[in-house]
């Protein structure tokens, strides 16, 4: 249990030091974490900051002008840094920034913002501090700070509301601001400061880079007449195509990282940016100038941004991402009960490839059963689809197909809960795709359009438009009512179509795709207060809804879409920083074709999250079988690790994902830090290459002594010592997984 | 997939080639140093990527996760046939056109 002690510290500096500003700081002390809120007396400006502990920082020491020989001669002064912002915003009524076009930060209608109150409220193991700033027109931001008991990091909200006399268009707002970075250095920090990000893609999520702030070429220039900055982001309705909705700062020097996630299922974007010495790193809802979105708010309206989740770390990547992904717990926790034990799941689609049949799906739970599976899932084909569509066709009318089911669902459903399986279904009801009669002309009033054209995307995919109550409505019939009346037990919510930049109703293009998935996540809402019992996966061609909106109103996420690829564990691994193993569904699909290397190698991928089986079980052998009811036995022992803990990659290998070379270990701590669970992977050099031998993977372990206690897969290539553990030589296409326990 | 080589220009030190697929009429451009023998099409299976790219309001967007990312590779460029193509030259420069057209109109 972390001691939490709010406000530590409330002074000023009066103007000490190097700082003819005078600054008043206010310390909360949470946890580890100190929130550190700065004002400028004169201005009342104020901006945030996280540290990490008392560590001084250099705001006294910090240079305050800029000798500049060209300016000193004219007897010019200029600052070396300003406090900064807890909200950068702007306005279309104002002026815009110098940044224009780079950044919408660093303008007049933030600058116009001071302080107007602080308030701490508390309640039931939340700590809310709640801070308003308003301007002389008349607009506020509140700005609230959330702490949920012995986190690591803290919830953002930010609300604009319009007290000013006239309608205001907000061009840009952000969610999060962590500005003066690094407080840790007395200048402009050369050579010190780097940007984290994770790069996604189809079948290609959770890359991670890191980009010295010299690389994306925004150090300071000598006199910072222009703002700079790094804009990144995803546009659309996939908010996780090219980036995840994440973002790092580290100070490299003083070994400290600052971390923020974005909750949003929509345009997205966040900004590294620098207009002096020091770097603002923030985000929000994608701007009018990358995202086509702006936002009418009528006097007296609010508007209030996407929610972020933000924490600082001593240390780097994995420390701050473990800090930003645990907070994700207490969502996971209001999930079903049966959820709490990360039940082994088996989905069908990589079994009958979108032609699933009632006896199709009884063969498969006869197969099934006393292997500890408890969720079996009718993926797409259900419904009444063209041939070789790979049930990708004909969605929108969600009527069985009699041919296949022809008792209706309701008896696959019951056939196997005698079986002692929940029964899951496969749903993608935000679209309707060609050959459906929603699909048809008729019903274009109630699809997204764009410039007053049916949005269609990858040939033969449309989107409904979730504002009007009339598809709601008609979804609560075809998707709530059909889940109930089919006693379904488990919903996969697939999503395969991006709507793009926006679409119309609304007063910009982003802002009716910002209002569409609000529509959307709502009606996940009710999904989720109509039927608390059932599971749902939010799958979107793998992991491109892998964000915090989706995910924490949801069970659990397809991983990817890697369904029986090498690089399975690579991906699944890399995931760990962006969300919770125990919501990364992972793919185990096992064919009779398979070597037994091969299938230990695909079990073992599922030990890095919820393990989903799938493939022509029907046809394996019983050594086959065996290993998959040996595999779930290991996953069954473990799965608290998985469940809680943090996680670290070590290995050596490659960086293309489809062509991985070298050996990764992935080693999971568990919270109490008395057990461990590690998982091996050896690559092929390429597709084309032999094996080759493997370098030696080594691993340190926490202070202690380390049994290994159980394991699964080619534990030949595992040496324990003392402190290390050693990873020899582990083939190429081979897997080990083992659980360790401090002695 | 039935590709081939319609037109090459040499261009200084630069190759100019045309490349057209005979079954969707798509054409496309690549530029080599001269003397650099790429790997062959066939051998790869390299399918033909139209010159130009365009994007009509209406037309459908490219696959289903292209939507935000690009609007390459939509409906509107799939609809762009080889036409003809014409060579000028004169004292100050060379010039190729291509004449593509979408039977739209």
């Amino acid at each position: 249990m972390l001691q939490k002690k709010w406000l530590l510290y409330c002074g000023t500096n009066e103007g000490e030091g190097n700082i003819s500003m005078k600054l008043t700081y206010k310390d909360y002390v949470f946890g580890n974490i100190i929130a550190r809120y700065m004002i400028e007396e004169e201005t009342q400006k104020v901006s945030l900051l996280l540290l990490p502990d008392k560590t001084p920082t250099m705001f006294e020491e910090r240079r305050q002008i800029l000798h500049l020989p060209e300016f000193d001669k004219m007897n010019l002064q200029f600052n070396a840094w300003n406090i900064g912002n807890i909200c950068h915003l702007a306005l279309r009524q104002h002026s815009q920034g110098n940044g224009a076009g780079t950044t919408l930060k660093h303008g007049p209608s933030s600058a116009d913002l001071k302080l107007s109150s602080q308030t701490v409220t508390e309640s039931a193991g939340t700590t809310k501090i709640i801070t308003t700033l308003t301007a002389d027109q008349g607009y506020s931001i509140i700005h609230t700070l959330i702490y949920y008991d012995d986190e690591a990091g803290f919830e953002v909200e930010t609300e604009f509301v319009n007290g000013s006399n006239q309608t205001l268009t907000l061009d840009m707002i952000t969610s999060f601001s962590m500005d003066n970075l690094s407080p840790y250095a007395m200048d402009d920090a050369p050579n010190t400061i780097r940007l984290h990000r994770c790069r996604a893609g189809w079948s290609l999520e959770g890359k991670h880079t890191i980009d010295p702030v010299e690389e994306l070429n925004i150090e300071r220039s000598w006199l910072c007449a222009f703002p700079e900055g790094e804009r990144y982001g995803v546009i659309g309705s996939h908010p996780v195509t090219r980036f995840f909705p994440f973002g790092a700062v580290e100070d490299t020097k003083s070994g400290i990282t600052w971390g923020a996630q974005l909750a949003c299922n929509s345009s997205w974007q966040m900004e590294l940016t620098r207009v002096d010495d020091c770097y603002s790193f923030s985000g929000g809802q994608a701007d009018c100038e990358f995202g086509a979105w702006w936002k009418d708010v009528r006097h007296g309206e609010r508007f209030k941004a996407p929610k972020a989740f933000i924490s600082v770390a001593k240390g780097g990547y994995d420390e701050v991402c473990s800090n930003l992904t645990s907070m994700h717990h207490k969502y996971c926790d209001l999930q079903p009960e049966i959820e709490q034990s990360l039940p082994v799941l088996f989905n069908e689609w990589c079994t009958t490839y979108g032609s699933p049949t009632h006896q199709k799906i009884f063969n498969i739970a006869q197969r099934l059963q006393d292997t500890g599976v408890k969720v079996i899932t009718i993926d797409a084909g259900w419904t009444q689809t063209p041939e070789n569509s790979f049930g990708q066709d004909g969605n929108g009318d969600w009527a069985y197909d009699e041919n296949k089911f022809p008792n209706g669902m309701l008896e696959t459903v019951r056939e196997l809960r005698k079986m002692g399986f929940l029964t899951g279904i496969w749903f993608e009801f935000e679209v309707t795709t060609e050959g459906a009669r929603v699909y048809e002309k008729d019903y274009d009033d109630l699809h997204l359009m764009r410039n007053k054209h049916i949005i269609r995307t990858g040939g033969k995919r449309s989107f409904w438009d979730f504002r009007k109550e009339e598809v709601t409505d008609y979804l609560n019939e075809k998707v709530i009512n059909f889940l109930r009346d089919n006693e379904m037990g488990y919903l996969k919510v697939d999503y395969n179509g991006s709507i793009g930049i926006g679409c119309d109703g609304a007063e910009s293009l982003g802002e009716g795709l910002r209002e569409q998935m609000q529509a959307v996540l709502k009606f996940f809402e009710m999904i989720r207060k109509e039927l608390p019992d059932v599971i749902i996966e939010n799958c979107a061609s793998g992991g491109h809804r892998l964000e915090p909106s989706m995910m924490d109103i949801t069970a659990m996420s397809s991983f990817s879409d890697a369904h029986e690829c090498i690089e399975i564990p690579y991906i699944a691994a890399n995931l760990h920083h962006m969300i919770l193993p125990r919501q990364s569904q992972i793919w185990s699909v096992i064919n009779p074709e398979l070597s037994q290397s091969e299938v230990i190698f695909r079990l073992t991928s599922g030990f890095l999250g919820r393990m989903c089986l799938s493939g022509n079980i029907e046809a394996l052998s019983d050594e086959q079988m065996n290993c998959i009811k040996e595999a779930i036995k290991f996953y069954e022992q473990c799965k608290e690790i998985i469940k809680h803990g943090r996680t670290k990659i070590y290995g050596n290998c490659s960086r293309n994902t489809r062509n991985l070379s070298g050996t990764q270990a992935v080693l999971r701590i568990a919270d109490d830090q008395q057990e461990a669970l590690l998982i091996c992977h050896s690559f092929k050099k390429s597709e084309t290459e032999t094996e080759t031998e493997m370098e030696t993977v080594e691993i340190l372990m926490p202070a202690g002594e380390w049994k290994i206690t159980r394991w699964f897969g080619h534990i030949d290539a595992v040496e324990n010592t003392a402190e290390k553990i050693f990873v020899h030589n582990l083939p190429a296409g081979y897997a080990v997984a083992c659980c360790l326990e401090k002695r | 997939m039935n590709v081939h080589l319609i037109k090459e220009y040499e261009f200084g030190d630069m190759m100019v080639q045309y490349y057209l697929d005979d079954d969707t009429k798509t054409i496309g451009l690549q530029l080599l140093p001269v003397g650099m023998i790429p790997i062959s099409r066939h051998l790869k299976k390299q399918k033909v990527e139209s010159l130009v790219q365009l994007k009509i309001l209406g037309d459908i967007y490219p696959g289903g996760y292209a939507g935000g990312g690009t609007m390459r590779g939509g409906e509107s460029t799939a609809r762009l046939k080889y036409f003809e193509q014409r060579h000028h030259s004169n004292d100050a420069a060379e010039e190729v056109v291509t004449l593509l057209r979408d039977e739209r109109g």
